[in-house]
């Protein structure tokens, strides 16, 4: 929402170091570091996904990593009993995800917060239990594995096989700049807004024509789209999906992502994203430890930081609203007029 | 009740409503229309139904028996954001700002019944929700002039004056393009020359073809300001007619201006 003075030189900049960024894997030689970067990518799309419903919109959902798994086990299931490729497998994804997120958000706005919290730690527990059991179909808990790499791509006379992960990087990177762009153009528009103005006082948008529950809806079934998308796109990359994945741990991992990183902020997304990737692969060999991190992450977040790392860079408007307010209705009563309740 | 009589000009007409909450009856069988391009004023003392009867009017709570008319369309029940599709907008009893947003996105959120909240033409930037985007911008820029917030739109709206910050809610009310605009005790809580000023600004916005209901406290702004009172007590109509029948009423006398100390 800044109101950048010199916004030609801005856009300049940020071509140019977009552009540059396509050439990152030039100077990485390390395949774990690539694999890393590439993981980062995806978590990136997850956080910009759960940002939607969660900054955007006020709207906390602690379920968002089934939605990840059916992404991811739509595309594996497909890819791998059907042989279809990356590119029917990621629209099927998403279609798949946006259905599911719709009649979740349908069901699961209807309740007041604190219940929808409850509703959608209960559908992320139930889809576990899904990918864990139905082993005809997901493989139970050995997973699936063997998911074909994406199609080699041709640009006459170049061709672009998928074979190591400096090779994934660059789809994976277009994808995660398609998914900033459609969160920025979702944003700055009147659905956007009115989610926004949801997330202030749903009284208020509401008294402005805002349909608070449609629009809840809509951007629920966008924000688990992306997650959809997210998981098709890590099933075809990793080759591999397994249940364990996708169980409640991954749900607080995009959640502790966005809240770090800054509700209601792109570069909060990526840079939540970024920071618990790469903190995740480090405590990788103590799970337990990891939960129990993030878990003291998000409470400490919530009590001293509740607009993430980015928020450091704005002041707290909430705050100074309410500090104002309070003024007021003090000198209001110190006049002896009555505030009215 | 006589509620057989008829206004034709009216541009809302409320009959035989009634809401209760527990044992109390907040609004009780009330009956009053609100003529086109008037200021409306509903007076009465404290816990009388007013703000009750608002709520009731925009969709925020359902009544329990009643109805209520825009102009030739039923209204009853109807969702809040529907009523305010039907060109019904409000500012609160206590300013309800977002608390996120300047003064310029604030008052962009009430171009929403402009722009619509369609999505895939907002991901291809479709002509017409780009016309639709400037059109609202334009109109916020009007508006912005016209309440005299223009030179503060980049400011945070709660960290303006009590008195803008109610500025900032009309303002807000006023992007809806409202028929029928209904203030909830505006000026609760201002300053002297924070009421003069909004005073100004309702009978302009009344200028503008806007009706006004209003909710106040202020006799001197009631009797200044509007050209028919409705005075409630117990969520029951006491009497209705221009300020100067009122002022005398001996009733209204008793149950308003008896017991509430009167800033005139």
């Amino acid at each position: 929402m800044g109101q950048f003075k010199h916004r030609g030189f801005l856009k300049i900049g940020l071509i140019l170091a977009v552009a540059a960024l396509f050439f990152l894997p030039l100077g990485i030689s390390n395949p774990y570091v690539m694999y890393i970067i590439n993981l980062i990518l995806i978590y990136v799309l997850l956080s910009l996904g759960l940002d939607l419903i969660v900054g955007y919109t006020g709207q906390v959902s602690i379920g968002h990593g089934a939605f990840f798994g059916i992404g991811a086990y739509v595309a594996a299931i497909l890819g791998k009993n059907l042989g279809f490729s990356l590119w029917i497998n990621l629209p099927l994804s998403i279609a798949v995800t946006a259905l599911i997120g719709f009649a979740i958000g349908f069901i699961g706005l209807k309740l007041i917060e604190e219940y929808l919290v409850m509703a959608t730690l209960a559908f992320g527990t139930i889809i576990w239990l899904v990918f864990l059991n139905w082993t005809d179909l997901t493989g139970g808990p050995m997973g699936i594995s063997g998911i074909p790499a994406p199609p080699t791509i041709k640009l006459g006379s170049f061709e672009f096989p998928f074979i190591q992960y400096h090779d994934y990087y660059p789809l994976l990177l277009i994808f995660v700049l398609l998914g900033i762009l459609i969160t920025r153009l979702i944003i700055h528009s009147g659905f956007g807004r009115a989610c926004t103005a949801i997330r202030e006082d749903e009284l208020a948008a509401q008294a402005m024509g805002i349909p608070v529950f449609k629009t809840k809806v809509m951007m629920f079934t966008i924000s688990a789209a992306f997650c959809g998308a997210a998981g098709a796109l890590y099933a075809h990359f990793l080759h591999v999906v397994s249940p364990e994945t996708f169980a409640f741990g991954m749900s607080v991992t995009i959640l502790t992502m966005v809240m770090i990183g800054g509700q209601g902020s792109i570069a909060g997304s990526i840079i939540g994203a970024s920071i618990l990737t790469v903190s995740s692969e480090v405590l990788r060999e103590t799970p337990e430890l990891r939960m129990l991190i993030y878990g003291l992450l998000i409470v400490i977040m919530i009590m001293f930081f509740p607009k993430g790392i980015m928020g450091l860079f704005k002041i707290s408007k909430k705050r100074l609203l309410q500090r104002n307010i309070q003024a007021k209705k003090a000198a209001v009563e110190k006049e002896g007029l009555s505030y009215e309740q | 009740m006589n509620s057989e009589h008829v206004n034709d000009s009216a541009i809302l007409t409320v009959t035989d409503l009634s809401r209760t909450f527990g044992g109390v009856k907040a609004v009780n069988n009330l009956s009053f229309s609100v003529s086109e391009n008037n200021i409306h004023a509903i007076i009465g003392p404290n816990g009388a139904g007013k703000s009750t009867l608002f709520n009731l009017i925009t969709g925020v709570i359902t009544p329990n028996q009643g109805k209520i008319q825009l102009v030739n369309q039923d209204i009853t029940s109807l969702r809040p954001d529907k009523i305010a599709e039907q060109g019904v907008s409000r500012t609160f009893q206590n300013i309800r700002l977002f608390p996120d947003m300047t003064v310029f996105e604030t008052v962009l959120i009430g171009t929403y019944l402009l722009t619509g909240g369609k999505l895939l033409p907002a991901v291809f930037r479709t002509k017409h929700f780009r016309n639709k985007e400037r059109q609202a911008k334009e109109r916020i820029e009007e508006i912005l002039k016209f309440v005299g917030l223009w030179g503060m739109r980049h400011e945070y709206a709660a960290k303006l004056s009590y008195g803008n910050q109610r500025r900032v809610e009309i303002a807000r009310a006023l992007a809806t393009n409202p028929r029928l605009l209904l203030l909830d005790e505006p000026t609760a809580g201002m300053n002297q020359k924070e009421t003069k000023e909004l005073m100004q600004l309702f009978s302009e916005v009344n200028k503008q073809g806007i009706t006004i209901l209003i909710i106040a406290h202020d006799m001197h702004l009631v009797n200044t300001l509007s050209n028919q009172i409705t005075v409630i007590n117990f969520g029951e109509k006491l009497v209705e007619g221009p300020p100067e029948i009122i002022q005398s009423h001996p009733a209204v006398i008793e149950a308003y201006m008896g017991r509430a100390e009167v800033n005139a």
